[in-house]
């Protein structure tokens, strides 16, 4: 009963603080940091040169092609992916009421894989992304009704459901890898390491319809995961259809990350790590959690991305930048207050 | 474990007699030192299967990798390579019983997995591992094979048919100034660096490789990075899934030399572990400098080296 009420209480709102400003604005903030590094040389000065050539349409010189036609829509993929993936944790984490949930908790990445992988070895003139895509939303279709019973849905079984789905699909990925001759062997892997290097206009167009259908819902319904949130009992007395809003959550979160990982592969930790940190600095209300993720999430991916194609010769694969450069920053700031944002 | 045991005993019982036989100690690409009774009569080749042909050693090999089934090269050398030689898995995942079964007396084996050298190894299997990284390894490779097989003539000769193309590039782009090729694998951000035999490659068809700096085989690199590098001519891997249409039609490209000038081309499906390696610069050489091998008809080349290397004529011509 006292958590409930306190998150009824907190509805009342004092204001946005000055961290919430801050973590709104930090995507924009990321990406323009983010426009002037890169491993093709242009000074700063060259850099806004190029785009106001670029906006004007007055000149072409090579430089405006690296800016406009690399850098940039790379920059904007790697927000739109952030962006999908956190928002889909935080979602997923309060319907769940688990810290430990990510988007991938229900199979989504392992379906992925599995659609790239047969499109790779046996269908090859199905593109690999649509292939993927359409095998990640199966997987979670598959989960969810693996799950149901007479019922409804309960978070327990979805999860765990999650988890056979998601070893199940692991182990055909591992099959096909198996079968497979090397050099489609090579292709598969490459693919699930997730990366940015060959983002484009395109895939920032396909990548923008599909988590904006994904993540406007969410963003809608961000009222209704303070309910949820609340566990069963407690939201059913409240007079909400809690499988259905449950259901709808969960669907648009799949058609935002199906569609991320489709295009970049798996990037593990973003969705699983920036909801926390939000939560620990702004608290648990999912009014603005869920915003607030959604930016966080943006501006750490293009950040960490900038990492990864700025820092070596190489272009680094972005998974290994989140993990490193996230993982002891999350531990830190674990360590320092504890589990308290999930106000237990 | 009795079937093993029982394999392990026949395997014994066959170096036991040959004893009286020469014994060499070869220090393979692992630092192992191995020693071996040759000439090898049983052996088991993962990787270097398309030296078979070329040194004419069919009747030694009794298992083959899985991948060898699919080789274009071995199906032309040898139609029945199903029926007459078992395969034993990849140089990956070997399957040990199926392997023991065969009694070889030696395995040759990519320098890849350890363990998997170690499990054969603790079966009293000898085992060698290969992985040519330039030009001169694959050489030592191929010397490697005739000496096991008691085939060094033969080994030389083959070497010497590679090097009598490798000396026709080399003679004629040695007055003309080098273009800047870039070898892309797999996906068009993955590149040939300074290490592996495709940069090699580059050296002696006359180009030089703008990646070479980066001491890695197949680095990952930023578009931006290649748009900064401006390769005169990208050559792409033969067995990517993508050609040269994709790069040439992709807008981040456009303002690459290669891609203005339409230069951008894929190799043929070629492995580069073998003597086919002297046909894939002759490729490269006649992509990157046109002009010095005007009137050259590279099928008849092709058709001519096919001959005197492997025993069979040229077919993949059309595909050139």
């Amino acid at each position: 009963m006292s958590s409930t009420e306190a998150v009824l209480v907190s509805h009342t709102r004092k204001g946005l603080r000055y961290k919430e400003v801050l973590i709104s604005v930090s995507p924009l903030m990321a990406a323009i940091f983010a426009l002037f590094i890169g491993a093709y040389d242009i000074s700063p000065g060259m850099v806004l040169k190029s785009i106001a050539l670029w906006i004007s349409g007055l000149g072409d010189i090579p430089e405006v092609s690296v800016i406009v036609d690399i850098r940039i829509p790379r920059i904007i993929l790697a927000g739109l992916v952030g962006m999908a993936l956190s928002s889909s944790g935080c979602v997923l984490q309060g319907i769940f009421r688990n810290p430990l949930v990510d988007p991938y908790i229900l199979g989504i990445s392992s379906g992925a894989a599995f659609g790239c992988a047969l499109s790779i070895a046996f269908f090859p003139w199905i593109p690999v992304q649509i292939s993927a895509f359409l095998m990640s939303l199966f997987a979670i279709l598959l989960a969810y009704n693996v799950a149901r019973t007479r019922v409804g849905v309960s978070r327990l079984s979805l999860v765990l459901s999650g988890v056979a789905v998601s070893a199940f699909f692991t182990a055909m990925v591992s099959a096909i890898k198996f079968i497979v001759d090397p050099h489609k062997l090579q292709d598969i892997v490459y693919w699930l390491m997730g990366s940015f290097s060959l983002a484009n206009w395109s895939s920032v167009f396909i990548a923008g319809i599909g988590i904006t259908v994904g993540t406007v819902p969410i963003f809608l319904m961000r009222w209704r995961l303070n309910v949820l949130s609340m566990g069963e009992e407690e939201a059913k007395a409240l007079g909400v259809n809690v499988g259905l809003e449950r259901f709808l959550l969960i669907a648009a979160q799949s058609v935002a990350v199906g569609t991320a990982t489709s295009i970049s592969g798996v990037i593990g930790w973003v969705g699983l790590m920036v909801p926390h940190l939000i939560r620990m600095a702004c608290g648990p209300d999912h009014r603005t959690l869920l915003p607030l993720s959604m930016a966080g999430g943006a501006a750490f991916m293009i950040l960490a991305d900038t990492v990864a194609r700025g820092m070596t010769s190489f272009d680094i694969p972005i998974g290994i930048i989140t993990a490193l450069s996230g993982a002891p920053f999350f531990v830190y700031l674990l360590r320092r207050s504890g589990a308290e944002g999930w106000g237990r | 474990m009795a079937r093993m045991i029982f394999s392990l005993i026949c395997a014994m019982a066959f170096i036991v007699p040959s004893a009286h036989a020469r014994s060499i100690t070869v220090k393979d690409k692992m630092g192992r030192e191995v020693s071996i009774e040759i000439p090898v009569k049983r052996a088991v080749l993962f990787e270097t299967y398309e030296l078979v042909p070329a040194l004419g050693t069919w009747d030694r090999i009794v298992g083959i990798s899985r991948w060898a089934y699919e080789n274009t090269l071995i199906k032309e050398a040898m139609p029945e390579i199903r029926k007459r030689i078992p395969s034993v898995g990849t140089g990956t995942n070997v399957n040990i019983e199926a392997l023991l079964k065969l009694r070889p007396d030696l395995v040759i084996i990519w320098a890849v997995r350890p363990e998997v050298i170690q499990a054969m190894e603790s079966r009293g299997i000898k085992v060698v591992a290969v992985y040519p990284e330039s030009l001169g390894e694959l050489y030592e490779v191929i010397r490697l094979h005739g000496k096991l097989f008691g085939k060094e003539r033969r080994a030389e000769e083959v070497i010497r048919m590679m090097e009598g193309v490798l000396d026709l590039i080399r003679s004629r782009v040695k007055d003309r100034a080098k273009r800047k090729v870039l070898w892309l694998w797999s996906k068009p951000t993955r590149v040939s660096g300074g290490a592996g035999i495709q940069n090699d490659l580059i050296g002696i068809v006359g180009g030089t490789n703008p990646a070479s700096y980066i001491r890695s085989r197949y680095p990952e690199v930023s578009l931006e990075r290649i748009s900064m590098w401006d390769p005169d001519l990208i050559l792409i891997w033969g067995n990517a899934r993508y050609g040269p249409e994709d790069i040439l039609r992709n807008p981040q490209w456009r303002r690459i030399k290669a891609v203005k000038e339409g230069k951008v081309f894929k190799a043929p499906e070629w492995s580069t572990w073998s003597p086919r390696l002297a046909l894939v610069a002759l490729w490269m050489a006649m992509k990157v400098h046109p002009e010095a091998f005007k009137g050259m008809d590279f099928r008849r080349m092709a058709d001519e080296f096919y001959r005197s290397c492997f025993g069979i004529p040229y077919k993949e011509g059309s595909k050139i």
